[in-house]
């Protein structure tokens, strides 16, 4: 017991110091990262300089301004939202463990009790005259609408509704959340009514046997909602496509769903005038046609799989050629060589495990959909990242790249599966691992030397950065081979520490994005660790509680942080 | 004083929880208990955790047990009756019309249609279980494992609990 507390204490410091240092960091010198800040200077300095008149400077700041912080408040959003989700998650993991020795009044006043005052408390910080803390009313709201679900769930357990009846439980769960979406506007709400409209979908599927059509609806449905905003939009049309898979087993009724789908985003793009859009349209088409074809030729039903991960890196592609159209840039390339090296990885992945494609075992089907999955998953997010960044640098973008590239693997090793795995099937994933990380530090090394040459970049590369990485990729190589009992340790440290080197680096050389991607690296790392230390130590739903009150708790000391930060620069500002 | 939304979203909440609740204990007023035999399954169910399938013997739905004709038409809707054989209730037959209110019966439903061997539906298939305790029921199949179901007037039926304890001990 002594122990446990004593783990949880020594996990929550480092938590809050690693958690702290780099949004202190960033706060302390976000004005670095806004491109419009840094112009506002430029024109302040030629103003002071007589070089402008003070009229043209009023003109040249106008067209800079600045954007109000928006971004570390994204930040933040992160940290509340995963917190939020996990004390939801912990809170569904109780009701579903059914335990007894609590009454079923109390579980249920308890569950209640508890959404009804997130919501309120959640609304009230949300309130202009406490905007101490408005991120925290956000979050505060998602944890009462997920804490409102574990009352509905408990309600269907308690008086012993059929598993068939999950779409009723769900429905009710969804038109109880509507309120808080159009009246309360809460977003992170709005994305939690997407996702349960899907699942929404896959109950009445099992109910009405196979009506894919339900998919289509309710996107429909959750696009009026969304009233034109762009990226919710773009979240449901991406849902909408990939639930298309779930089709499969019947492709007649997926080639009809995904025609229908591409129907329906052509129409939205003709009426809206929104040439942009059109990719909604054009990729359910792709795969509407692909799979029409595969089915006349009678190849689908033995190699399916195979050709859905051929096809998924095959339309991974063709975005990218739509990007380089839309913005006439080098962003295209960057997209179409990462889908490529997705591809390579899942190829030797799926090699390691001797799991070859096409007529190999059942286990096969799982690694490869999942890679394809996980492929299309950053893939997207990359989409959306290039879209509304269309003035992301080559230099910058290709540094972003490179990073993420080396940190795949290096988190897949430092799992304790990763380096632990023994056997042959382990040797030949370490081998593999090995090798992807030899290939991803080539990368990272003279991409960034190769880039600034050619794009006539005035600021080199920081050589002090890249040895650090050197160093630290050296580190684990020596200790897989020679220290393979501290393996573990070392390939954590010199993980953490290329994380936390990020954030300088994107600090010395002014890029936001490798920040944002440090950011994520770091809460994903964060989490890791702790389902490795507490999954097998703690009952799953204290586990998951827990560890949402920790990162919620974590957010709300940095968002006062900030708080004060923002004062104080006032003060400054204003004396 | 105006009044926050979060109040009144609280209160659609609770108005929502006091129907479920009105809704349940209305079922329970009217009608009777009885005991059917099961046969369990122990599977998981994503929300609401651990839980049993129930099979009873009549959950398919055979012509041999119909003293009628099939009506014309897409049918979804039947009506198994039950007679007592000592212990607990069995099926004595399946009907598409309401049965009077002197006999027992269950209303179900199979929403692709009836015909020979079709599963059908009367929502006491599922019965959940305290985590990690499904293999009892699997265990028990064979034995004396019975399930109170409780049956309003219409045929509408939930479980309220089973014999597993008394036959554990």
């Amino acid at each position: 017991m002594f122990y446990g507390l004593l783990a949880i204490l020594v996990v929550l410091v480092l938590i809050f110091v690693i958690g702290s240092l780099p949004t202190y960091f960033f706060f302390q010198h976000r004005q670095k990262f806004n491109h419009s800040a840094i112009m506002q200077m430029e024109f302040q300095a030629l103003l002071e300089k007589e070089k402008i008149d003070t009229e043209t400077y009023q003109k040249l700041v106008s067209l800079y301004p600045l954007p109000a912080k928006r971004n570390a408040v994204t930040l933040l959003q992160i940290v509340y939202i995963v917190g939020s989700i996990l004390i939801g998650i912990g809170a569904i993991l109780f009701i579903a463990s059914n335990w007894q020795q609590m009454a079923g009044w109390f579980k249920l006043a308890l569950a209640a009790v508890l959404s009804f005052v997130a919501l309120l408390l959640g609304d009230y910080f949300k309130q202009k005259r406490s905007r101490k803390l408005p991120v925290l009313g956000e979050s505060l709201v998602l944890l009462g609408s997920l804490l409102w679900g574990v009352v509905i769930i408990f309600l269907f357990q308690h008086y012993q509704w059929s598993v068939s009846y999950n779409w009723l439980l769900v429905g009710i769960w969804i038109v109880s959340l509507l309120p808080i979406m159009i009246w309360m506007k809460s977003e992170p709400v709005f994305y939690l009514i997407i996702i349960l409209s899907f699942i929404f979908g896959i109950f009445c599927q099992n109910l009405l046997a196979e009506h894919y059509w339900i998919y289509l609806l309710l996107s429909i449905a959750l696009f009026f909602l969304a009233k034109g905003n762009r990226v919710k939009e773009g979240i449901i049309a991406g849902t909408q496509i990939a639930f298309g898979f779930t089709c499969l087993e019947h492709v007649t009724e997926a080639v009809t769903f995904w025609l229908l789908t591409s129907l329906f985003h052509l129409l939205f793009c003709i009426l809206r005038k929104r040439k942009e859009d059109l990719i909604y349209a054009l990729v359910p088409l792709i795969l509407a046609g692909f799979f029409t074809f595969l089915y006349f030729l009678d190849y689908y039903q033995e190699k399916h799989w195979m050709w859905m991960q051929t096809v998924f890196v095959l339309l991974a592609l063709l975005v990218p050629i739509y990007l380089v159209y839309l913005h006439k840039s080098i962003a295209g390339l960057i997209m179409w060589l990462t889908a490529g090296y997705l591809f390579l990885w899942g190829y030797f992945f799926s090699r390691g495990l001797e799991a070859y494609w096409g007529g190999s075992g059942h286990s096969t089907y799982f690694y490869e959909a999942h890679f394809g999955y996980i492929a299309g998953i950053i893939l997207l997010v990359m989409v959306f990242m290039l879209v509304f960044q269309k003035k992301n640098p080559f230099y910058s973008t290709w540094l972003f790249m490179t990073q993420l590239f080396l940190w795949i693997p290096v988190f897949l090793l430092s799992t304790k599966w990763g380096t632990e795995w023994g056997g042959a099937v382990g040797d030949k994933y370490l081998e593999r691992m090995n090798w992807i990380l030899v290939l991803a530090l080539i990368v990272v090394t003279f991409i960034p030397v190769v880039i600034p040459i050619l794009s006539n970049r005035e600021k080199k590369l920081k050589w002090s950065y890249l040895a650090f990485t050197w160093f630290c990729v050296a580190a684990i190589f020596v200790s897989l081979l020679w220290w393979r009992d501290y393996s573990i340790f070392v390939i954590n440290f010199a993980l953490l520490f290329m994380i936390i080197q990020s954030f300088f680096w994107s600090y010395e050389e002014d890029l936001p994005a490798l920040f944002y991607l440090g950011m994520v690296a770091l809460l994903v790392f964060i989490l890791l660790r702790y389902f490795d230390l507490f999954w097998s130590m703690m009952n799953r739903s204290v586990f998951f509680i827990v560890g949402g009150v920790l990162l919620v708790g974590i957010a709300v000391v940095i968002e006062r942080q900030r708080h004060h930060l923002d004062r104080s620069e006032e003060k400054h500002e204003n004396s | 004083m105006k009044i926050p939304k979060s109040i009144w979203i609280i209160v659609l909440w609770i108005l929502i929880l006091a129907g479920f609740l009105f809704y349940q204990q209305a079922k329970l007023t009217n009608g009777h208990d009885i005991w059917v035999k099961p046969v369990p399954v122990d599977p998981r169910d994503l929300f609401r955790g651990d839980y049993v399938i129930f099979s009873y013997d009549f959950s398919t739905f055979r012509k041999t047990a119909l003293n009628e004709p099939i009506p014309e038409g897409f049918q979804k809707t039947v009506y198994a009756i039950l007679k007592n054989n000592g212990t607990s209730y069995v099926l004595d037959k399946f009907s598409f019309t309401k049965p009077s209110k002197e006999s027992v019966f269950l209303k179900g439903f199979s929403l692709g249609g009836l015909y020979d061997g079709v599963q059908i539906t009367f929502n006491i298939e599922s019965f959940f279980v305290p985590e990690g305790t499904g293999t009892k029921f699997e265990q028990a199949i064979g034995g004396n494992l019975l399930v109170k179901i409780h049956v309003n007037p219409n045929g509408e039926a939930f479980i309220k609990e089973t014999n597993i304890n008394n036959l554990s001990e």
